[in-house]
């Protein structure tokens, strides 16, 4: 009986240690899978990532806190563009408010009240013309109190969430294909004026601030997703062209940005720039388009 | 206990022990696509009006204000997902060189651990997430400062890890910079 039950034991027990070492084993193999899954995002999660317009989208004062640290610019010696355009066309009145809220926040890093309070009036009388102002009229307002107030860290704050609001209102007002062209315009602005000021200053870590060919490329394929008609629009088409082409020269001059790429990339940021400020005076210009809807 | 016994308890034994692995699911199973994760527009507002959405975002941003205090600035936009358990979502960012960020994500309840990993243009893993909870808030959040190497894209991954009854959680990202 002692015999049975010591040889059962001794069965039982190689059993039971075999088990144990397939657990072990296994075990460990999953652990330094779940590792080797969590240290590599595959790419096909970087294809499907989520890409959202008012978190993807670094705003103005993103690129110029970077540029702050590298740089010491003169933001009172920056030129910050004329009043608003006077147009009827929708789509250069978007790029305009993307224009606009970016000359806000240089107007921010330059301290001057005064320019922020005319730039908020422009921004207001933008929207004015797009028929979003009624909602934005407390951020309006908000910006005048803070720059009386020399309140700029709640100005950059106020800047951003006033466009976001325009933005909100648009898709409220089933207009959403124009957020697309505020933003574009605001990074072609921003870009115009962070290459200006590190060209006036060059190093290359001051170059290498502006690499952003993803960014270039994700906002030139937004404008190319929008509908006809605005796809087509003269103005639209020459912020795309611009954007594909500095998205193009940034992924091929992945080892640094020389001096003259950055004169090549603000003219071109400069003449788009020009293009969306400029007032349409023009009898032969297209009839505006009083709605985006398809 | 006879010879012949002794062979038919034993591979009933080993019977057991592969149902056994089975169950514990040690023994791979062939892994069934879960299907391509939709294309998100490029430019989308998500108007996620539940309850527990808006608590979500009032718990990212009260932790981002605390970084006021130490010169960042918070972005006026956040992202809002909804979070299963064991499936990550991810987002697209853009973020300067030198520039300091904070990103702080909150999952609402039933949300009970969530978790948060930076990655690079390539997909390597940067950072993940060392801020420790330090108050007692409903749901679960995460922080995690980081600083840019490069200017370009990065990639923000939130997985709910665990929350009551496996149940899907309203999360919101915010991130914060200087």
């Amino acid at each position: 009986m002692n015999k049975n039950v010591v040889s059962l034991l001794r069965f039982f027990l190689k059993r039971i240690i075999f088990v144990l070492l397939i657990l072990g084993f296994s075990s460990r193999a999953l652990a330094s899978k779940e590792k080797e899954h969590t240290s590599l995002l595959t790419p096909e999660e970087r294809k499907s990532a989520f890409y959202l317009d008012e978190i993807s989208v670094p705003c103005p004062g993103e690129i110029f806190a970077a540029i702050n640290k590298v740089s010491r610019p003169n933001w009172t010696t920056l030129d910050l563009g004329g009043t608003a355009p006077i147009t009827t066309h929708r789509t250069q009145l978007a790029l305009a408010v993307g224009v606009f809220v970016t000359n806000g926040y240089i107007a921010v890093e330059a301290q001057d009240s005064q320019q922020v309070k005319n730039i908020g009036r422009d921004i207001m009388s933008l929207s004015k013309a797009l028929g979003v102002s009624q909602a934005i009229l407390s951020r309006g307002n908000n910006l005048i109190e803070f720059a009386d107030q020399s309140e700029w860290n709640s100005l950059r704050n106020e800047l951003e969430a006033t466009e976001n609001e325009v933005k909100t209102t648009m898709i409220d007002q089933q207009d959403r294909n124009l957020i697309k062209l505020i933003s574009a315009g605001a990074w072609l602005r921003g870009l115009e004026v962070a290459s200006k000021i590190i060209i006036a200053d060059y190093s290359q870590r001051g170059a290498n601030l502006l690499y952003e060919p993803e960014l270039a490329r994700h906002l030139a394929l937004d404008l190319a997703s929008l509908p006809e008609k605005l796809r087509n629009d003269p103005l639209v088409l020459q912020a795309r062209e611009t954007l594909f082409h500095v998205a193009t020269f940034l992924e091929k001059e992945r080892h640094g940005l020389s001096k003259n790429n950055l004169i090549s990339i603000e003219e071109e940021a400069k003449k788009i720039v020009l293009a969306i400020e400029t007032s349409d005076t023009s009898p032969l210009s297209p009839p505006p388009l009083h709605s985006t809807n398809p | 206990m006879s010879k012949k016994n002794t062979v038919v308890l034993g591979t009933r034994c080993w019977v057991v022990y592969l149902i056994t692995l089975l169950l514990l699911g040690l023994i791979p199973r062939a892994e069934t696509s879960q299907g391509s994760q939709q294309l998100p527009l490029s430019v989308e507002k998500k108007t996620i009006s539940s309850e527990n959405s808006a608590l979500a975002k009032e718990h990212a941003l009260n932790l981002a204000e605390a970084s006021l205090n130490d010169g960042f600035r918070v972005r006026d936009g956040s992202w809002s997902v909804s979070l299963t358990p064991q499936e990550p979502q991810v987002l697209e960012v853009t973020l300067f060189q030198g520039n300091d960020y904070w990103f702080i994500a909150a999952a609402a309840p039933p949300a009970i651990v969530l978790k948060m990993a930076i990655y690079d243009s390539n997909g390597h893993l940067l950072a993940l997430d060392p801020w420790k909870e330090t108050q007692k808030v409903s749901g679960a959040r995460v922080a995690e400062e980081f600083r840019a190497p490069s200017s370009g894209n990065y990639f923000i991954k939130l997985e709910l890890l665990k929350s009551e009854g496996k149940k899907t959680a309203e999360t919101c990202l915010v991130y914060a910079y200087k």
